[in-house]
């Protein structure tokens, strides 16, 4: 313990640096202002600041990468707040309840829900890299593709919850999503699946922010032109801007379990921050008291899922720092960064390079610090945004959309997809269909093919391969029950309802 | 008795999806191969499969619910004929045209997808949003591409 | 970093001004260099210390931009396609070789198509085993490989990879029918190697360097002609007696076909500039990447390079018949 508060005591007097600091300022900055424009993700910032770091002290520029990597997972809730447009998947969650409480007025209780409940994560998970950095990362270590197929199977069925409507429905979604995710070149073979016969599909994945944009943010744009073509601004309605007593008694439980969450999903690779938010939507979904404002505006369902998004990201810095191992895209950039910069990432980090690790852990809570105090006051600014008349609002959304795609993937074919998405989106809404799931149920669907394939073929196509892992026999026993109690209010409800029927 | 024409409605595109997906999995003649051995067809077609059987049971649920479906609700038909297009316009002109024209075109047609909307204001807002996705994506996050594309070549000579 | 900031800046400023390009005022504006592959990996890292030194040598920003997808001929396409007038230059890897028999459906020929500017890299690979495995040495690999061959598997980073062109070439040479094991990058198939779940693999010492040297991997073999001083234990090729089992993974750097040749004599400078460049070299050193000989930084020497290996991949592909449709 005295060795980790010496340790700490080390990565403050790097981080505390007036240069360091700046730099972490510059860095959160920065990944506020691009969370919350819808296109230009952290992937896209960090790989374009990524060459002017050279040459720099490492700590200093992997500090402010750092800082644009959770300022982004930030600013993406705002927008998906604000105007139903989630910079990431993880923001996806956070737009459900977010964004009706903010056509309920309560935009401002909404940001500062999610600021709260990312920096009280921050905190914790900050905490717990430093205290749990080897454990942890030895814990990573016993997963491989039998564990992660079970861990996604165990989202999935998860994601059933998410929707509020009927269950049939949010279970073709996932499908429809798993189906989506299969366009493009497989791993395997290698072979082209549902391109149509254009090789600028090959990159299925890179279809994920015009589907983003187009099923949340084009499709909310048509829904909101049916009435009169116009929409009424926002701010008409804002009641306050501050949460009250019985907001803040109401996020603490929430923030608490999401953080738990957030910090052990982080660590896993493939998409730990991801599952983390929707396994605490599931689970505040689940345990409410208040199960009639879900999916009405929540404020559990923006509290929890924005705790365990950020603790995710924060304990998904482990297994990249420790066993040099990135868990995830954006990690994997980091870890070019410090390549870039000279500094193997692996085990030995922390035995030659402690000045970085604490360094980079410490700079990690003053920059949720700094993120606070910037967004705070900026909540105000925010909402106020939301008096822009749709006149001006909806030209800037569709440009903006358009400029991000092509920004990230320098392909037309995916604006092109920006218009089929957007219809479609918009007609599934229409009909009552929620897009959370279906967005789960494309980020999984590679991953989760290419781990069953993979263990497959390692066990020679012996499926027992699922069970005979301790690991991945757990996720799945935890899956098979979380389906029977996802399922069981259904049936419930229907005998109730059938009973009903018959005595009247 | 009244029909919930809405799922009937969602049933039916869930069971359309579903045999187009199955059908190009035919029509590509991507292999399915065993579970033993899955091929690149192989979880497709398991997924097309639950689709359809997903499809059709939210269909007959919704041909026998007691629940009655909502109000219907105006088709947008405006917002869809002035934004809809826009990005198939965006991709198919960015590259030989560069940043400014795309982007100005884009948000000065979305302007009309409102109908309060005045010829003076859309202007003043293309412009600005032109601006500013300028400053934002060439200036500073240095997107390659020029402010004019080569389609403007012929003014340089 | 700022002085950095603002040069990027003022580099983009200068496109307020581009005018059309001339030989004799090229370069004048930023120069972009394709990557085909994901933001992160080995190219990436590559392709990023190349751009800065060249940048520096040429006076305006060259800016790399991914274009991946498809085994790296997504980008490859595009510079294809590309003006040929400097601006828009590729660097891409030994796929440049290997595609045209893995892809019959190829939009572009890596040999007309191109305008070579030159060799960039070599980087040896590794054969490396997962920290479990009861064998250390060569000759008793071989023989638990011969033993087991119904249960081990052989993890690669997909299809047309270096790691599955690595692993194609070993099962021909030792005549051993392993079953390959794709991941989507190097990354994830270490990541079932170090959790003991995949038995082997065939990588660049770009990532496998820092996992052999803390011992969380076993190394077999490097498929160099001489031991490497950071991986000092690891036998050459020759010393375990599979002298074929040679391969490196270049990186070359090409124009579009039909780019003058005074622009490519002035890329090619920039390019003998960055390979002399300490940091530059100082980071290829951590990783074992070698920067290519002098006398093989010359158009012509890549060209060659590419003819060559072309015809020596067409067998070994055809032989395992894995293409692409």
């Amino acid at each position: 313990m005295t060795e980790l508060l010496g340790n700490l005591a080390d990565g403050f007097a790097v981080a505390g640096t007036l240069t360091n600091i700046l730099y972490a300022f510059l860095g959160v900055l920065l990944g506020t202002v691009i969370g919350v424009l819808p296109g230009v993700g952290p992937m896209a910032t960090i790989a374009i600041l990524m060459p002017m770091t050279l040459g720099s002290d490492p700590t200093t520029s992997l500090i402010m990468l750092a800082g644009v990597y959770y300022g982004a997972q930030y600013g993406g809730s705002t927008s998906a707040i604000l105007i139903n447009v989630p910079g990431e998947v993880s923001s996806a969650v956070t737009a459900i309840e977010g964004y009706q409480m903010a056509r309920r007025g309560r935009a401002g209780t909404a940001l500062a829900a999610a600021a709260i409940g990312s920096f009280v994560a921050g905190t914790i998970a900050t905490i717990a890299v430093a205290l749990l950095s080897p454990p942890l990362a030895a814990m990573a270590r016993n997963f491989a593709s039998p564990e992660y197929f079970a861990l996604m199977v165990l989202g999935l069925v998860m994601a059933i919850a998410l929707a509020n409507g009927a269950p049939l429905k949010a279970l073709a979604m996932i499908v429809l999503g798993l189906l989506i995710g299969m366009v493009g070149q497989e791993t395997q073979t290698g072979r082209m699946r549902f391109t149509m016969g254009f090789n600028e599909l090959a990159d299925g994945s890179a279809l994920f922010l015009p589907l983003v944009i187009g099923f949340f943010g084009l499709a909310e744009i048509y829904r909101n032109l049916e009435g009169t073509g116009t929409r009424e601004a926002l701010l008409k309605r804002v009641s306050n801007i501050w949460p009250s007593r019985a907001d803040l008694r109401r996020m603490v439980a929430p923030i608490l379990r999401g953080t738990g969450l957030g910090s052990m999903f982080g660590i896993l690779p493939g998409n730990g921050p991801v599952l983390a938010s929707f396994a605490s939507y599931s689970i505040e979904k689940r345990i409410t008291k208040h199960p009639e404002e879900f999916g009405h505006g929540a404020i559990e369902g923006v509290a929890g899922p924005e705790a365990a998004n950020n603790a995710g990201a924060q304990t998904s810095f482990v297994p990249m720092l420790t066993l040099g191992i990135p868990p995830s895209p954006v990690m994997a950039l980091m870890m070019g960064a410090m390549i870039l910069n000279g500094i193997i990432p692996g085990p030995r980090v922390i035995e030659e390079n402690p000045g970085l690790f604490w360094g980079l852990i410490a700079s990690m809570w003053i920059g949720n610090i700094m993120l606070v105090i910037l967004n705070l006051p900026l909540i105000g600014l925010w909402v106020r945004l939301l008096t822009i008349p749709y006149r001006v609002l909806v030209p800037a959304i569709v440009a903006f959309s358009c400029v991000g795609v092509y920004a990230v993937s320098s392909n037309p074919f995916h604006v092109f997809a920006l218009t089929l998405f957007g219809l479609v989106g918009y007609l599934l809404v229409r009909l009552r269909c929620e897009p959370a799931p279906l967005l789960l149920g494309f980020v999984l669907a590679g991953p989760l093919e290419s781990n069953l394939i993979r263990s497959l073929r390692v066990s020679r196509g012996d499926p027992m391969v699922f069970l005979e892992r301790p690991i991945s026999a757990g996720l799945l026993a935890v899956a098979l029950v979380a389906l029977i109690v996802v399922l069981l209010p259904f049936v419930a409800k229907k005998r109730e309802k059938v009973f009903q029927e018959e005595e009247g | 008795m009244t029909r919930n024409r809405q799922d009937i409605a969602v049933g039916v595109i869930f069971v359309a999806i579903g045999l187009l997906f199955g059908f190009d999995v035919w029509r590509t003649e991507l292999d399915v191969g065993t579970p033993l051995r899955m091929g690149p067809g192989f979880f497709p077609v398991i997924l097309a499969s639950v689709l359809v059987v997903l499809g059709a049971a939210i269909a007959i649920r919704g041909a026998i619910a007691r629940i009655p479906p909502e109000a219907f609700r105006a088709i947008p038909w405006r917002g869809l004929l002035f934004i809809a297009p826009l990005p198939v316009f965006f991709g198919l002109t960015i590259e030989g045209l560069g940043l400014v024209l795309p982007i100005f075109v884009v948000a000065f047609a979305a302007s009309f997808a409102s109908r309060e909307v005045r010829l003076v204001s859309a202007f003043a807002t293309a412009a600005g949003v032109t601006a500013f996705c300028v400053v934002v994506f060439h200036t500073l996050a240095g997107l390659p591409l020029p402010l004019f594309g080569p389609w403007f070549d012929f003014l340089r000579s | 970093m700022m002085k950095r900031l603002l040069a990027a800046l003022a580099a983009a400023a200068t496109i307020f001004t581009a005018g059309a390009a001339t030989a004799q005022t090229f370069p004048d504006r930023p120069i972009t260099m394709v990557v085909p592959f994901r933001a992160g990996g080995p190219t990436d890292t590559v392709g990023r210390l190349l751009s800065q030194a060249m940048s520096r040598n040429l006076g305006v920003q060259v800016q790399v931009q991914i274009v991946d997808g498809a085994g790296g001929t997504l980008g490859a396409q595009r510079v294809a396609e590309a003006a040929p007038d400097g601006y828009t230059i590729l660097l891409y890897h030994v796929g440049m070789a290997t595609t045209p028999t893995l892809y019959p459906n190829l939009g572009y020929d890596p040999l007309t198509d191109f305008a070579e500017i030159g060799l960039v890299t070599n980087v040896p690979m590794t054969l490396v085993g997962r920290q479990r495995l009861p064998v250390s040495t060569w000759e008793q690999l071989i023989a638990y490989m011969t033993n087991n061959i119904d249960r081990i598997t052989m993890a690669h980073a997909g299809i047309g990879s270096a790691s599955h062109l690595c692993a194609m070439l070993f099962s021909q040479l030792t005549g051993l029918d392993i079953v390959t094991v794709p991941f989507v990058g190097t990354a994830e198939a270490m990541l079932d190697l170090q959790a003991d779940f995949v038995d082997f693999m065939c990588d660049q010492t770009t990532s496998t360097v820092a996992p052999i040297q803390s011992g969380s991997v076993i190394a077999y073999a490097v498929t160099s002609p001489v031991r490497l001083q950071q991986i000092p234990d690891v036998p050459t090729p020759a010393e375990v007696g599979l002298p074929g089992f040679q391969l490196d993974v270049w990186h070359g750097l090409w124009a579009p076909a039909g780019t003058p040749p005074e622009v490519v004599a002035r890329l090619n400078e920039a390019l003998r500039f960055a390979l002399t460049d300490q940091q530059v070299l100082r980071t290829f050193a951590l990783f074992a990447t070698n920067p290519s000989p002098i006398e093989d930084q010359t158009p012509e020497a890549l060209r060659a390079k590419v003819a060559s290996e072309i015809e020596l991949w067409r067998p070994l592909i055809e032989a395992a018949g894995e293409f692409v449709r």
